[in-house]
């Protein structure tokens, strides 16, 4: 039976981190922009949803222990109304974030975008009305009561994110993006606005983040703002140029192997000294093979698959 | 004689202005000392090799751990141990050039590709220095000095020296630019790459004098950094961005405008840690960076016009 939880747990994390994958699917597979800043609206999603959904008894605990009782616990709304608040909000962070950075080039945009969440931590560290600081949030209901049924909403959400980008790669406003991917010039001289085709695929993928970020809340149960640091970011730039870029089978397969096994897979091995040690032999060891991915196999283990145009005209 | 200014907290705004003001120049300096070197070391490294190296963040870190080592576990006078760091960090980046990016560059991947590779480098470098040292905070042992008073600063004897080797060591690296047969290749390369190896120049060993000299300027960084706070493996990444955004206000290939903006970037730090807000320091040198993106992207240095229509009629602009 342990194993089981166990199986589920990791499940569980690499559906959640599946999703956002596919999301960077959009930003960077389908429109070539560098989102460097996942993390930023993972917590943004993250944070949304528990505000809304935490219950009065965590404000009650807060000013019991002392604190200011903040926003959080004050509405206590339903899951639902949560996933969509973390969506909208996630886009409209998005939207306000793109109008900036979205005229850059894209290694401007790369590290742009690392201090975009790099700066919502800051917020999430400090603004202790909003998020109750280092603290986090905890006593965030999980909607189905039981973890078995949360993995089919998982799952459930999983299907419906991996149907909306697949969809994304036909549909008319998925072509475009891909015209902007390969060349600007040629897409602007057909009559689409640059500008506008790249910022809608970043808030669609940036919603999808925030989806994201709202199922990792109510799956742990207790946020905090050290769970949204830029390793977040990087673990999942990783598992997408590893499973292979452009093609979201091989996004899932990513998931599966560097999340499930790399991530979650050593945890039964021997601890070797400190607790600290194991955590970062793992990273070392996902960041050579960033580097040997990126070196020997750029296209990554599943390549893009490229459709014939009648597939596109039907 | 004491005028009442020894026993006021730090970052008290209800000192009245001057006291503000004090501070601001005081702390403005400082953190532009540990902020013009590392950014200028970015710059050229940029300049010459035309990618954004995100591992620098983490080479910086790796000068202070190996300044600390000398420091801590070989009891070395700090100076010396400086040196010392400067000569292995330049090595380290040697390496991570031959070894990693070399053969990247030869084969004409993208800045982009070049750009997820150095995250990949930055990532092991700073485990292996959480595996070394642990993720608790470290400090030099230097001896203990009293600060004292200067015109308007407030600087102990070791932070006057930093600021002086700062900008002594930046005059250096512009005078060398400018002057010496390597900066005027290094600038050869920066303009054109092909004509310059056409030239005879070779173009390898521009790259690796480039390295050894941005990772000799993040190791001075590093230990600076390390002298004001404290060490830690997550330092230089948290620096990383800052460093972006001192790069972006100067204009990213510009080795002055990197200084300046260092200069800008410390004082705009300081100003919000002592009116608004000390944890949004870090946040305002980001917001800097973006306003610079909108209006001017080529940093203020750059000749293009400020352009003030992305701010107000971004809804309505059709590119």
């Amino acid at each position: 039976m342990e194993i089981l939880s166990w199986i589920l747990t990791i499940a569980t994390i690499v559906a959640i981190y599946s999703i956002m994958g596919l999301a960077l699917n959009v930003h960077f597979g389908y429109t070539n922009l560098p989102n460097f800043g996942i993390a930023g609206f993972f917590a943004v999603g993250a944070y949304a949803s528990a505000i809304l959904t935490a219950p009065h008894r965590f404000r009650e605990m807060e000013i019991f222990a002392g604190f200011p009782g903040g926003v959080a616990g004050r509405i206590e709304a339903p899951f639902i109304v949560g996933l969509l608040a973390a969506i909208v909000l996630a886009g409209v962070v998005g939207l306000i974030i793109g109008i900036p950075l979205l005229r850059l080039r894209e290694d401007y945009l790369a590290v742009a975008s690392i201090g975009i969440a790099q700066t919502i931590y800051y917020v999430a560290v400090n603004e202790l009305w909003l998020t109750t600081g280092s603290a986090g949030i905890r006593l965030i209901p999980m909607p189905t009561g039981n973890r078995y049924l949360y993995f089919l909403l998982v799952l459930l959400l999983l299907a419906i994110a991996y149907w909306v980008v697949n969809r994304f790669y036909s549909t008319p406003i998925g072509r475009v993006w891909r015209g902007v991917r390969e060349d600007e010039v040629i897409t602007a001289s057909l009559g689409k606005s640059i500008f506008r085709s790249r910022m809608s695929a970043w808030i669609a993928g940036c919603s999808i983040m925030g989806a994201a970020g709202c199922l990792w809340a109510h799956y742990s149960m207790a946020i905090q703002p050290g769970e949204f640091v830029p390793t977040t970011t990087f673990l999942v730039w990783i598992f997408v140029i590893v499973g292979g870029l452009r093609n979201n089978k091989g996004i899932l397969l990513g998931a599966i192997l560097i999340m499930g096994f790399f991530e979650q897979g050593t945890r039964f091995l021997p601890a070797i000294g400190a607790p600290y040690i194991m955590p970062a032999i793992r990273l070392i060891i996902i960041g050579v093979l960033l580097v040997v991915f990126v070196r020997f196999r750029p296209q990554g283990v599943l390549p893009e698959r490229h459709k014939k145009i009648e597939a596109h005209i039907r | 004689m004491n005028r009442g200014r020894k026993t006021r907290p730090r970052h008290s705004s209800q000192d009245g202005v001057y006291f503000a003001m004090e501070d601001l120049l005081s702390y403005g300096l400082l953190t532009f000392a540990t902020l013009a070197l590392p950014s200028l070391g970015l710059c050229l490294a940029i300049k010459v090799t035309k990618y954004f190296n995100l591992a620098y963040g983490d080479i910086v870190t790796a000068g202070a751990f190996l300044a600390l080592l000398m420091n801590l576990s070989f009891k070395i006078n700090i100076g010396i141990a400086l040196l010392i760091s400067i000569a292995l960090t330049a090595l380290l980046g040697v390496f991570l050039h031959k070894v990693v990016f070399k053969a990247l560059m030869e084969a004409k991947v993208g800045p982009l590709t070049l750009l997820v590779v150095s995250l990949g480098v930055g990532l092991v470098i700073r485990n292996v220095v959480l595996i070394g040292w642990g993720p608790q905070p470290y400090q030099f042992n230097t001896p203990l000095t009293r600060a004292k008073h200067l015109g308007p600063f407030f600087f102990t004897p070791n932070q006057i020296v930093m600021i002086l080797i700062c900008i002594l060591v930046a005059i250096g690296i512009f005078l060398m630019l400018r002057y010496t047969q390597l900066g005027r290749l290094m600038r050869a390369t920066s303009d054109n790459p092909s004509l310059s190896l056409i030239r005879g120049i070779s173009i390898e060993k521009v790259y690796t004098y480039t390295w050894i000299i941005a990772c000799g300027l993040a190791a001075i960084g590093g230990v600076f950094m390390g002298m004001l706070g404290t060490i830690k493996p997550g330092m230089g990444e948290e620096a990383l961005v800052t460093l972006f955004a001192c790069l972006i206000v100067g204009g990213i290939e510009n080795p002055y405008g990197a200084v300046v903006g260092a200069l800008i970037t410390a004082f705009a730090m300081e100003a919000t840690a002592i009116w608004i807000s000390p944890p949004y320091k870090v946040v305002s040198a980001y917001l800097l960076m973006f306003f610079i993106l909108l209006i001017k992207p080529s940093g203020i240095f750059g000749r293009e016009k400020i352009q003030w229509k992305y701010f107000l009629g971004f809804l309505r602009s059709r590119q």
